[in-house]
């Protein structure tokens, strides 16, 4: 596997997102998924760059969402994961698992394979 | 739906890049509205000012990541590329008119460098708190007398009154200092003892680098004979021993045993020059338990969390009672605290502050100077302005380009500037006379830096801004006229209302100069009360061993005096235990007999202890009576001189002569004379109260000795010498110096004061001079066109000189007025650093401004002779 392929920390929470959200990821939601889910605050700044990355990279592709009434009628736009963004995000779930397999940080540690 | 705060979302907005603001706004807003909704408002801004914090940074920089992307396509956001094309355009600028670069540069190098090393003397001096844990919450005590002046010695009584019912206090040190002679090795020195007690380390946080502290029993009277060395002591005296603790060393003659070594950091008070800790012993049935006697040294570190205000109130609240128990002890002396920092520092705040104002003054005149030389340049290149406006380039990148240029001089300047800095700042120190308290503390640090690079850029900015301004505005005509008529006028009208700023700050500083050169004349041309030419003095302590007893004493003082009067060129010679300008003083009770011993609530005054001929030697007129005679001995009558101030306050009305006071609670002494009053402390302090007593009727552990000589005083010093070292090998001739000397010494500060801010002054009246020069020479070229038509319509050559000379002239009248208004607004805050002039002196006023206006005149001079020649024919063709 090419090195480039792996997540770093901050991708990988803003690929899960996008993928949690299923179409409905843009900025705020994002940053409040993994606020939710990780207990801590993302910064907004960081969720624009790191979506931006991703999208060169190739991992989510842009798409206009449904215009939303209380917004005044903006359309925004919407991030959604690519099959590669798919492939890298359980490759680098993947590697990280492997590198904390055995160790006590997990109780439970059973490996999905 | 709620929307996130206006200033900050916009800030938010600022920092992304345009294609994504709108989004990220509405994120931003959906965010603090779901936040505000679900748990209030405090949730909603704590999250806000989380984003304000993290996401700039990404955003700027995902900002600039899509610009280089962007690279190809025509964009307006070309942040980075454009800086690199203005720092091009502005290098090769700077490259092609050196002459103005150079002076730039120089005149920013010359701002920047004496305001950072002025602020990093205030910094060092004044900002940055002591160097000791918790020196913030330590005070010192002072007092004010009735004279209004302070001092920061307190008596006994008060100050164990104060330990014992300042609550805001929660330790409370006291002090005194005293000079010894130290004995060790072959030279017998004289250093300076702090006596002290058991709560210093507790105030000032002090430690030990070997040995201990003085033990509760050692601090008692008739303890052990026990001392303290300082760090630089034991280095000087004992070459960093490390088996100093324990060893027994002279002082005075007496076998003292080091008990510690003060830890090298240690804080050292009263004084900095301490060297030494003895523990401080008050001797019952002395002068010393006197509530009227301020010799201690007090400071107290007030207890967690109590404010200056509550400490001050509690003193004062005390003070309050002690003045109504004690009403004739305590008269006119009014008790305080102040932070210790403020008494470290004390008189050198204000010329600290008058300095750093005249500092910030000069940098002003230096943004201006250069302000108006890009200005004059920036209109020479109206063409290449109004060109890159038709061909489409924006205001804001014009303006851009301008500040770029700004900033790279004035960055260039502020560098050389700051690698000067830390010389200076030592010059400026050293300059200093005498020792500048904490003057070892003034270095270039982090903050000086900050302060030097903000100094930097806000003359950068200010010095473009004008340029900016006029740049941006109109620049179409200038195309079609080829910039040769009117456009300059806008230029020159800016530069006019700057030459008028530059020449109101001038005003203020040189005025401000003036009044402090007048003060220096004015104190050394006050007359001391004694004859100070021709006047050696030295200090001398006798070892307890050699002569151990009061008779001893005298005899060798007595001898001290022959030896010296016998050496050629030597009229009179007298031993006290003051001298001029020493700083030294004692005080004692002063009880006339009539009004009878209050106890411990006596009015007090300054005691000589003097021998036969000093009234003589210091050349003090004897007013009434007689002076001291050799036959006033141990055996004869005791008997006493008091001084006119003395006479002014308690004999006003009845002829003192004769009267009997009493001041030692011993048998009365008679009053034999009066003479003329002498200012001891200092030039710009008040005559003391003063009561003389002849030295051999009390003679003391030390003296100074005084010596007139018919020639240069410093001559006779190798003589002296000798002469001393036949009667006593062993004993330190300390502090020699010639009466002229220390007066020297104590007029240094108005000295450094008057020249400093006139030099600062010189330097602004240097710069105004170039810049009116610079703009009218400039304004003269750029009309030479206009003055050919009117001269070729029949104007005289003496108008056109007047005309340009009367510009000059107007702009400067407008300066003065202004500067005029500036300096009298300054007028209260001027009065606390002169002396013996008025703060809004009307002469110093219209000399100041008389002076601007001719030398206005005079830099415009030139350039209108220039005009008066220009050939009408020429400058008609040369169109």
């Amino acid at each position: 596997m090419a090195k480039g392929d792996l997540l770093g920390e901050f991708e990988l929470y803003v690929l899960a997102a996008v993928q949690q959200l299923d179409g409905e990821a843009y900025g705020i939601t994002i940053a409040d998924e993994i606020e939710r889910r990780t207990a801590r605050v993302a910064s907004l700044g960081s969720v624009y760059a790191t979506v931006e990355r991703l999208a060169d990279k190739g991992f989510v592709a842009f798409h206009v969402g449904d215009a939303q009434p209380e917004r005044g009628g903006r359309a925004r736009k919407c991030s959604r994961i690519t099959p590669a963004g798919r492939r890298a995000l359980v490759a680098s779930v993947r590697a990280f698992d492997r590198m904390v397999d055995g160790l006590p940080v997990r109780p439970a540690a059973t490996p999905r394979r | 739906m709620t929307r996130a705060p206006r200033l900050l979302r916009w800030l938010l907005g600022q920092c992304a890049p345009r294609a994504d603001r709108a989004d990220f706004l509405d994120d931003i807003d959906e965010g603090y509205a779901r936040r505000h909704q679900a748990q209030g408002r405090v949730t909603a801004w704590r999250w806000l000012a989380m984003q304000c914090l993290t996401s700039p940074w990404p955003m700027l920089r995902l900002r600039l990541v899509r610009q280089a992307g962007d690279a190809a396509a025509p964009s307006r956001d070309h942040l980075l590329h454009d800086l690199a094309d203005d720092v091009r355009l502005a290098l090769r600028l700077a490259r092609r008119n050196r002459l103005t670069t150079t002076a730039v540069v120089v005149t920013m190098v010359l701002g920047v460098a004496v305001t950072t090393a002025v602020f990093s003397v205030v910094n060092g001096v004044l900002l940055r708190p002591l160097a000791f844990r918790e020196s913030d919450r330590v005070m010192q005590f002072g007092a004010t007398m009735r004279s209004g002046d302070s001092t920061m010695q307190i008596s006994w009584p008060d100050f164990q009154d104060f330990r014992r019912e300042a609550r805001a206090f929660g330790d409370v040190a006291a002090a005194s200092l005293s000079g010894v002679a130290l004995t060790h090795g072959d030279a017998p020195q004289h250093v300076l003892a702090g006596n002290v007690d058991a709560a210093y380390p507790r105030v000032f946080s002090t430690s030990m680098q070997l040995g201990r502290y003085f033990a509760d029993d050692e601090l008692r009277a008739g303890g052990r004979h026990v001392v303290i060395l300082t760090d630089a002591l034991w280095t000087r005296a004992f070459g960093r021993a490390p088996d100093v603790v324990g060893r027994s060393i002279s002082i005075g003659g007496d076998p003292h045993e080091v008990v510690g070594v003060l830890a090298a950091d240690a804080y050292l008070w009263p004084s900095a020059s301490i060297e030494l800790l003895a523990p401080l012993v008050v001797l019952p049935g002395t002068f010393q338990e006197n509530r009227g006697a301020s010799w201690l040294y007090a400071a107290g570190k007030a207890s967690s969390g109590t404010s200056l205000a509550t400490a001050r109130r509690a003193v004062t609240a005390i003070d309050a009672r002690l003045i109504q128990s004690y009403p004739d002890a305590k008269a006119g002396l009014a008790v305080w605290v102040a932070p210790l920092r403020d008494m470290v520092v004390g008189d050198v705040r204000s010329m600290l502050i008058l300095l750093s104002a005249a500092v910030a003054a000069l940098l002003l005149i230096v943004c201006v100077n250069v302000a108006n030389v890009l200005l004059v340049q920036s209109s020479a290149r109206s063409r290449e302005f109004a060109l890159r406006t038709a061909l489409g380039g924006s205001r804001m990148r014009l303006r851009r380009q301008l500040l770029t240029e700004g900033l790279l001089l004035s960055i260039v300047g502020g560098a050389v500037g700051v690698a000067l800095a830390p010389t200076l700042t030592r010059v400026f120190v050293a300059l200093y006379p005498g020792t500048l308290p904490r003057g070892g503390e003034a270095r270039v640090d982090v903050t000086v830096l900050l302060v030097a690079f903000g100094c930097t850029l806000l003359a950068g900015v200010l010095s473009a801004m004008p340029t900016m301004r006029s740049a941006g505005r109109a620049v179409g005509q200038d195309l079609t006229s080829g910039g040769r008529s009117s456009a300059g006028l806008r230029e020159r009208h800016l530069a006019r209302g700057l030459l008028v700023a530059q020449v109101a700050l001038s005003l203020t500083l040189l005025f401000s100069a003036g009044l402090l050169v007048q003060t220096f004349q004015q104190v050394s041309a006050t007359a001391p009360g004694f004859r100070s030419s021709g006047l050696l003095s030295f200090h001398v302590s006798p070892s307890r061993v050699s002569h151990p007893d009061a008779a001893a004493l005298a005899r060798f003082y007595r001898s001290v005096v022959e030896a010296v009067e016998s050496i050629p060129g030597v009229t009179h010679v007298a031993t006290s235990n003051e001298v001029p300008f020493s700083g030294y003083a004692r005080f004692d009770v002063f009880v006339p007999v009539e009004r009878g011993d209050r106890g411990s609530d006596n009015p007090q005054v300054r005691i000589g202890t003097v021998s036969a001929d000093y009234f003589t030697t210091l050349g003090l007129p004897v007013l009434k009576g007689r002076g001291f005679a050799r036959t006033d001995a141990d055996s004869a009558p005791r008997v006493v001189v008091i001084n006119e101030a003395l006479r002014r306050r308690y004999y006003a009305d009845v002829d003192p002569v004769g009267r009997m006071i009493s001041y030692d609670r011993g048998a009365p002494w008679q009053i034999v004379g009066v003479v003329g009053s002498a200012r001891m402390r200092g030039l710009t302090q008040p005559e003391e109260p003063e009561l003389y007593v002849p030295d051999a009727q009390l003679p003391g552990r030390s003296r100074y000795v005084m010596a007139r000589v018919a020639m240069t005083p410093s001559q006779v010093v190798p003589q002296v010498r000798a002469a001393l070292a036949q009667l006593d090998p062993m004993l330190p001739m300390t502090e020699v110096a010639t009466v002229e000397e220390r007066m020297e010494r104590d007029l240094a500060p108005q000295r450094y004061r008057a020249s400093l801010v006139g030099s600062l002054g010189t330097v602004a009246l240097l710069l105004v001079t170039l810049g009116i020069y610079g703009v009218v020479a400039y304004g003269v070229t750029r009309q030479a066109r206009e003055i050919g038509i009117r001269m070729a319509l029949g104007e005289r050559r003496g108008q056109v000189w007047g005309r340009v000379v009367g510009g000059a002239i107007q702009v400067a009248v407008i300066g003065v007025a202004l500067g005029l208004g500036l300096s009298l607004a300054m007028e209260r805050w001027l009065a606390s650093v002169v002396v013996g002039v008025r703060p809004d002196d009307p002469i110093t006023l219209g000399a100041v401004s008389f002076g601007l206006v001719v030398v206005a005149a005079a830099a415009a001079a030139g350039p209108a002779r220039r005009a008066t020649r220009v050939d009408p024919a020429t400058a008609l063709r040369a169109e």
